[in-house]
């Protein structure tokens, strides 16, 4: 009896220390990025105040994990939580699946306590960006709030990406988003449409398993 | 021992049995299905009840002066009546004349422009909106989680008394969902269980003829969004529906509102612009305004004699429900209020 409770106590042990964790991050000219810290763009400057998005539906190799992640740069916990340390193949969702908002409200990292659900409009954000361009001495707010699935404007997208055996971690480059900055695009895009497709689109080839 | 866990027994089977009590809508058996998917959570007494004090608590306005039932009062069918414009917190105005609320679960999108899909999503609108109530679903889950009152009722509905925004958002789901108005004289009139007089039977054969297509019966809307010939109002600059799909056809297209009550909804239309029925029924007649989204049906709009506006209106009393308007279950939940 006592070693049968034994046996499980270590097979349950070992299955816990199997589970890892892939860290998110980031990353803007290769450099990790820090809240409320100014970088360099171009000839001026950026100071990026806001970075929220949902990963979801996560599925990583064979399995499909239970709990997706809010990405907030705030937090300094980012990560995904998978049962395997071999990481070759990560597919999920950036953003919230039309099910899933469909249904309308959910809880969890789905509550919209956190500041991710439209109000005047349906549905969850999936992405936000938000900060400062200087450029010329003039400071201009810029926020992306990118979301939105009905009327031909789905914003989910799908991912996937390949890894090579030393896969380390999940990255976001902002180096093309911000590119859109140097164009005479809106600033400030706050509900869906056509604009927020595109930028989802950029978005969507902007992660990296490295 | 064995006697105690009979006991024990026995009060879990009342509790569960009590917490469980789901409810179903009643409405006649001539209407159509609900479209609302009660299969997400079905409405339980219990919720609605709780869904209820929520309705009618200002502490989700951020000074604590202003409920949903500020501007959705029951006993004018959940809308108010003495503004054209809805007014929140500071006296603020808002841009919309608020609509009443009943029979939303045969209903797909909401608000005027039916920005709202989801009856859950609803109540975050006029929470976050700086006019109306300049809160936040996060500012109000932290208030009610030191609210007592609500954590007794939190902990006995879900077993844990946790008062979280998804939970929240749901109660005020559960009892705006319960709100069905289907006791009307013209619905005893449709069952056999009463009869038009003379003046209301005319009214009736009007209605039939030349609004039924839109405000289509037996909810008095098909909601479909349309232009019924507003001309636009210069200051407001609504484009109704096309801010939500950003389609051109859809400019100036608002959501058709149902007629039932409409004694007592006024002032009328998106902003609310007419005071009484009878500018109403004017303004189909010889003030429809021409866009090129206007309705093709209203193109030469619809005339009357002095007389059918007259027997117009009878018909259109004949939709008061006051036994919703003043159901108790529907007014303000003071035992929940008072309790300490
Ligand atoms: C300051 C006034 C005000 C307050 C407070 C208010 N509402 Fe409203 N409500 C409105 C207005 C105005 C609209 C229409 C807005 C629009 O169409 O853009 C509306 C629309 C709605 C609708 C859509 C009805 C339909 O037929 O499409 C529902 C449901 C609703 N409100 C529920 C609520 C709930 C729940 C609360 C409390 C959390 C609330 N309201 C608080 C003014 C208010
Ligand atoms: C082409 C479709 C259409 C027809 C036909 C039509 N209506 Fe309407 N009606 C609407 C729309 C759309 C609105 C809301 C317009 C707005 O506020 O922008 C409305 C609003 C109203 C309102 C105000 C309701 C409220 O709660 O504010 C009344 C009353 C009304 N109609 C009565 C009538 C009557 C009576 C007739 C027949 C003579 C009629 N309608 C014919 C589409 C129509």
């Amino acid at each position: 009896m006592i070693r049968t409770i034994f046996i499980l106590i270590l097979f349950v042990a070992l299955r816990v220390s199997a589970q890892d964790s892939i860290p998110v991050k980031v990353m803007y000219d290769r450099l990790e990025l820090q809240p409320g810290k100014t970088i360099l763009f171009q000839n001026d400057s950026i100071r990026i105040d806001v970075v929220k998005f949902y990963l979801t539906n996560v599925v990583v190799g064979e399995s499909e994990l239970s709990s997706g992640l809010l990405f907030d740069l705030e937090e300094d916990q980012n990560y995904l939580l998978t049962p395997v340390s071999q990481i070759d193949e990560v597919q999920f969702t950036l953003g919230v699946d039309s099910l899933t908002n469909a249904n309308g409200i959910s809880g969890g990292i789905l509550d919209p306590i956190h500041g991710m659900y439209w109000s005047w409009q349906s549905g969850y954000i999936n992405f936000k960006l938000e900060g400062i361009h200087f450029e010329n001495g003039i400071a201009e707010e810029f926020s992306f709030h990118i979301g939105g699935f009905l009327n031909g404007y789905n914003c989910e997208r799908r991912i996937q990406l390949e890894g090579s055996s030393n896969v380390s971690r999940l990255e976001l480059d902002l180096n093309s988003i911000l590119q859109t900055l140097s164009t005479d695009q809106a600033k400030k895009i706050m509900s869906p449409g056509k604009r927020a497709m595109e930028l989802a689109d950029i978005l969507a080839g902007s992660f990296f398993l490295r | 021992m064995r006697l105690v866990a009979i006991f024990f027994g026995l009060i879990f089977l009342l509790v569960g049995f009590r917490s469980n009590q789901s409810i179903e809508l009643i409405f006649p058996s001539s209407w159509p299905e609900p479209i609302y998917n009660g299969n997400n959570y079905p409405l339980n007494e219990q919720k609605v009840e709780l869904g209820r004090a929520l309705f009618f608590d200002p502490q989700l306005s951020s000074d604590n002066t202003i409920s949903c039932a500020s501007c959705h009062s029951p006993y004018n069918a959940f809308t108010h009546v003495d503004h054209q414009l809805s007014h929140g917190i500071n006296d603020r105005i808002g841009t919309r004349n608020s609509p009443a609320i009943f029979n939303l679960a045969w209903q797909k999108d909401l608000m005027w422009d039916g920005a709202i899909h989801h009856i859950d999503a609803q109540a975050l609108a006029p929470i976050n909106h700086p006019d109306e109530m300049g809160s936040s679903i996060n500012e109000i889950v932290q208030k009610l989680n030191k609210d007592d009152r609500y954590k007794r009722v939190f902990k006995s509905i879900y077993s844990d008394d946790l008062i979280t925004g998804e939970r929240v958002l749901k109660l005020l789901g559960q009892f705006m969902i319960s709100l069905v108005s289907c006791d009307s004289k013209y619905d005893r009139v449709m069952s056999g269980r009463d009869k038009f007089d003379e003046q209301e039977k005319r009214g009736y054969e009007l209605f039939c003829k030349n609004c039924s297509e839109c405000h289509k019966e037996p909810l008095f809307s098909d909601y479909s969004f349309r232009n019924n010939g507003l001309e636009s109002d210069p200051q407001l600059k609504d484009i109704g529906r096309m801010k939500v799909t950003q389609n051109r056809m859809d400019s100036l297209k608002f959501k058709v509102p149902s007629l039932r009550n409409i004694e007592f909804t006024f002032p009328y239309m998106h902003d609310g612009r007419y005071k009484k029925l009878t500018e109403v029924i004017d303004h189909y007649d010889r003030k429809i305004h021409f866009s090129n989204t206007l309705d093709p049906i209203l193109e030469k709009g619809i005339h009357f004699t002095t007389n059918e506006k007259v027997d117009l209106v009878a018909f259109l009393l004949t939709l008061t429900d006051k036994n919703f308007m003043f159901a108790p279950e529907h007014g303000y939940p003071k035992d929940f209020f008072d309790q300490k």
